[in-house]
């Protein structure tokens, strides 16, 4: 400790009193009720997503092929997973504030890039059975009125474009795990000088 | 809840609770988020003095507690800005906001302008040393090396150093 350089600076806040610590019995913090925030809205919105995937099963029952209700209960089950897995990166957050500075917002950067980096795993991954199903079932289905090599040809464009948004996504997460990475590099080097 | 903990808790409301109150201040401008910031840090202390058995000296742990919670705090809306290095300001970066400006005294609202642009860990450094906090302690803190806080120092010094003193001058 030595003096402090600007005096008008240490003479703010002299009345601040620490708060009594009965008060924190029962208290959530900011950081855990974003948590809880944040799985709820998740959680929310994949709900809707399974119900509408439901809904429209439930619809076309009559008419859908065995293959198209596979997709939807696939792509239904894919969501699900995905919740669990939102949850899981949500719930497992050891907060240790006591850490140094650098270490505890390097840790910070290093969980999400990795987050970034396998999100094609625990994401994308468990949406790829349902929609591919949901292709395979299209040409299925127009295959019985246009025989299969048009079927295919017809399907073609709307899978191709699936596969771009599946590999964009994938693609951006990359560019932002590379970006964190990169600030993981510079505080390391601000650690060692 | 341990004795040990509510002693913890009550010495470092003792020695910290202003310079807990001016982090917040300054890492956070909105009048009542900083009043949640500092309950937040409140809460995060007494909790963590659970777990404290000497790893470090109190004073450490208290500032390490208090500047790693208000980072998370503001992370998310800094994050969204763009921030600027500290070696790159020449110069206290002026208020645009005249009024608050005036309010806080000129010289003293540019610092928290500075303090707001740019990144958390310069600002750790910044505010650590207007506590009065040694370049070894700041070190122990921020876990930045002595070269990297010894320059984050010299910068903050020659430019608040200059921002008073222009300001003094202009009274």
């Amino acid at each position: 400790m030595t003096n402090p350089p600007i005096p008008g600076w240490t003479a703010q806040e002299q009345d601040a009193q620490f708060m009594l610590p009965g008060a924190f019995a029962s208290k959530a913090s900011k950081f855990e009720r974003s948590i809880r925030r944040r799985n709820w809205f998740e959680f929310g919105a994949g709900s809707i997503v399974i119900a509408v995937f439901a809904t429209v099963a439930w619809l076309t029952a009559d008419i859908a092929s065995t293959v198209m209700m596979a997709a939807w209960i696939a792509i239904m089950i894919g969501v699900f997973v995905v919740m669990i897995n939102l949850a899981r990166f949500g719930s497992n957050l050891q907060r240790l504030p006591e850490l140094d500075c650098r270490t505890h917002l390097r840790g910070q950067l290093a969980r999400q890039s990795t987050a970034l980096k396998s999100v094609w795993l625990w994401y994308l991954g468990p949406l790829v059975p349902g929609i591919t199903l949901l292709h395979i079932a299209r040409v299925y289905e127009f295959s019985a009125k246009m025989g299969l090599l048009d079927a295919i040809i017809y399907v073609t464009p709307s899978a191709l474009f699936t596969v771009v948004i599946f590999a964009a996504v994938h693609w951006l997460n990359l560019r932002g795990a590379a970006r964190l990475d990169a600030e993981i590099d510079a505080l390391d080097q601000l650690g060692q000088f | 809840m341990s004795k040990q903990q509510n002693a913890l808790y009550a010495e470092a409301g003792a020695n910290f609770a202003p310079a807990i109150a001016r982090l917040a201040h300054a890492m956070e401008r909105q009048p009542d988020q900083a009043a949640e910031l500092v309950q937040e840090i409140h809460l995060e202390l007494w909790r963590s003095f659970a777990r404290f058995e000497g790893q470090c000296s109190l004073s450490t742990w208290v500032y390490r507690v208090a500047h790693n919670v208000a980072a998370d705090h503001v992370g998310r809306q800094k994050r969204g800005m763009k921030t600027v290095p500290l070696d790159q300001f020449e110069t206290l970066p002026a208020v645009h906001d005249t009024e608050r400006g005036i309010a806080e005294n000129h010289a003293m609202a540019r610092v928290y302008h500075l303090l707001q642009r740019i990144p958390s860990i310069d600002a750790q450094v910044v505010l650590l040393w207007l506590e009065g906090q040694s370049g070894a302690e700041i070190s122990a803190i921020t876990g930045l090396g002595g070269s990297a806080v010894s320059v984050r120092i010299h910068r903050a010094k020659a430019m608040i150093a200059e921002g008073f003193h222009t300001h003094n001058e202009d009274m």
